[in-house]
């Protein structure tokens, strides 16, 4: 049987369509940890670990590498990104991480700082060295450097990406 | 040695209530000369000065201010009721933002009182809970020095009220051993397997270093130890759901004639408002002496939880067989927030349990 002729046309077509319904998919339920570049360059770290992560957002790493202090940042707790992040990242809701910090501020542990949105992380990390945030992978731009990517299970982020 | 606990009561240090006064208003002063300065990076970030259960930060010191506060209402058995401003809890911590962070609570026990004949600041107990010096290190290796809370157990380092689930507190997370050390730690993290392991190893000179030392002890504590050594190392499952912790101390208190060694295993699941968790303390150097307890919480409906705690108390310390069981109900409307009824019932040894109803409303500020 002979082959249509427009069918690797429409092979391709239909291709190049999926391949960008997918590039838009992944973005909205993806999350990037960014530091500034020069925090990047600083702490001599290009890639963190969901462990790494975790101690980082528990406040139980408390340093870089190279000693510099690290300042995480979150959104506010009625943000839906937070909710995803710590749902994804903890598997916990913002409520219950409240009893770990709870006890932790009986140690005199504060949790990680807050900021009001997206762009308040992006200036965050860019002016003070050693700040780590979380962002929608679609908002990341030349200022930051991705240590990470965090997928969530709700597309929490196509919303923050409007 | 045993110790009657009669004998206990009368070493509780009371400082006039004037004198604590003045120290929470000096040490307030210095806090607002010191709050004076540019932004800090929490300013910076937005994050508001005060939040309940959070504390309050000052300006650029790298303080925050905080604390606790409780008030019980105690129906006991065979006893005239008494109702109290238990717990007034000040925590002041300082961080550096580089290496070194500190932190204090100070503490009025029992501030006021009030019975069926009058209400009376007469047994009010100001008390230096804790008062340490962090050096942190890169790899999860870090140092204190100073008053810390014993790592025996988990119920010891989280014993405040807003943070425990019941009013009476569990005798095997207070009766054999001390339950401030005062000395260096070594502390930190290891990951291990997918999981974590916290560890904590310690020195205490409290004979040397702590001159105020527990002369102001609660009824049923060893009181201070001279000094000790010991270690601690908690596995937390990779899920965080659940967590192992062994303890072990070997040390010399300044009530018992002879040194001791103990050993703890506690665990703790957590899942959905549903908890489970268990400690136990035994000698290692003598017989048969040990404690251990039980304890449940489901939650019931929304905000609100119910405990069960099951403990049996057997001669640490203290001569006595005790066997407790516990009911409460707690209404925990927001994290920071507590209000508990609960109701105790045991074979009351010497005034080991104490049996009755009682009720509690407890918050971090």
């Amino acid at each position: 049987m002979k082959t249509p002729r427009y069918l690797p046309v429409l092979l391709a077509t239909f291709l190049t369509l999926t391949s960008l319904g997918n590039v838009g998919f992944a973005a909205d339920n993806t999350l990037a940890i960014v530091v500034s570049r020069d925090t990047a360059k600083a702490i001599k770290t290009k890639h963190l670990t969901r462990r790494m992560l975790r101690k980082i957002y528990r406040r139980q790493q408390l340093l870089w590498k190279n000693g510099d202090r690290v300042h995480a940042l979150n959104l506010r707790a009625t943000d839906p990104l937070r909710a995803a992040f710590t749902q994804s990242l903890f598997n916990q809701s913002v409520e219950q991480m409240a009893t770990y910090w709870n006890e932790r501020y009986f140690d005199g542990v504060s949790p990680p700082h807050v900021v009001d949105s997206q762009e308040a992380v992006l200036r965050f990390v860019t002016r003070i060295p050693g700040a780590i945030g979380y962002i929608a992978a679609c908002r990341v731009d030349d200022r930051v450097e991705v240590l990470m990517t965090l997928p969530i299970d709700t597309p929490q982020t196509s919303l923050a990406c409007r | 040695m045993r110790i009657d606990v009669k004998t206990l009561y009368p070493l509780r240090t009371k400082i006039p209530l004037s004198v604590c006064m003045a120290s929470f208003h000096s040490l307030a002063f210095l806090i607002f000369v010191t709050a004076q300065f540019a932004p800090t990076v929490s300013q910076a970030a937005g994050d508001p000065p005060y939040r309940l259960g959070r504390g309050l930060a000052l300006g650029n010191t790298g303080i925050t201010i905080g604390g606790y506060a409780s008030a019980k209402y105690k129906d006991p058995a065979n006893q005239p009721w008494k109702a109290e401003i238990s717990d007034l809890s000040l925590f002041v911590s300082w961080d550096s933002g580089r290496r070194w962070q500190a932190f204090s609570e100070m503490e009025i026990g029992e501030a006021v009182t009030l019975d069926r004949d009058n209400i009376s600041t007469n047994e009010a107990v100001f008390e230096l809970e804790r008062t340490y010096l962090d050096w942190l290190g890169i790899n999860g290796v870090n140092l204190r020095f100073g008053k810390f809370l014993t790592p025996v157990g988990h119920w010891n380092q989280v014993h405040a009220d807003p943070l425990v689930w019941t009013i009476s507190r569990p005798l095997t997370t207070r009766a054999g051993f001390a339950n401030h050390s005062t000395g260096v730690m070594l502390f930190g993290d290891r990951d291990f397997g997918e999981g974590q392991l916290d560890f904590q190893l310690y020195l205490d000179d409290s004979a040397d270093l702590d001159p105020k030392k527990d002369k102001r002890s609660p009824p049923l504590e060893l009181g201070a130890f001279d000094n000790a050594v010991g270690a601690r190392a908690v596995y937390h499952s990779p899920d965080n759901r659940w967590q192992i912790g062994l303890s072990a101390v070997d040390f010399k208190a300044n009530h018992l004639a002879d040194r001791w060694t103990i050993g703890g295993l506690d665990f703790l699941w957590k899942h959905r408002g549903f908890e489970l968790s268990a400690e136990v303390v035994a000698r290692f150097d003598c017989g048969n002496e040990w404690s251990a307890f039980l304890q449940g919480v489901a939650p019931v409906a929304r905000h609100w939880y119910l405990v069960d705690r099951y403990e049996e108390f057997n001669q640490l310390g203290f001569d006595g067989h005790v066997v407790t069981n516990t009911l409460g109900l707690v209404f925990s409307p927001l994290p920071p927030l507590r209000f508990k009824f609960e109701y105790v019932n045991g074979n009351d040894v010497k005034g080991l349990s104490e049996d009755g109803f009682s009720a509690s409303a407890a918050v971090l500020f």
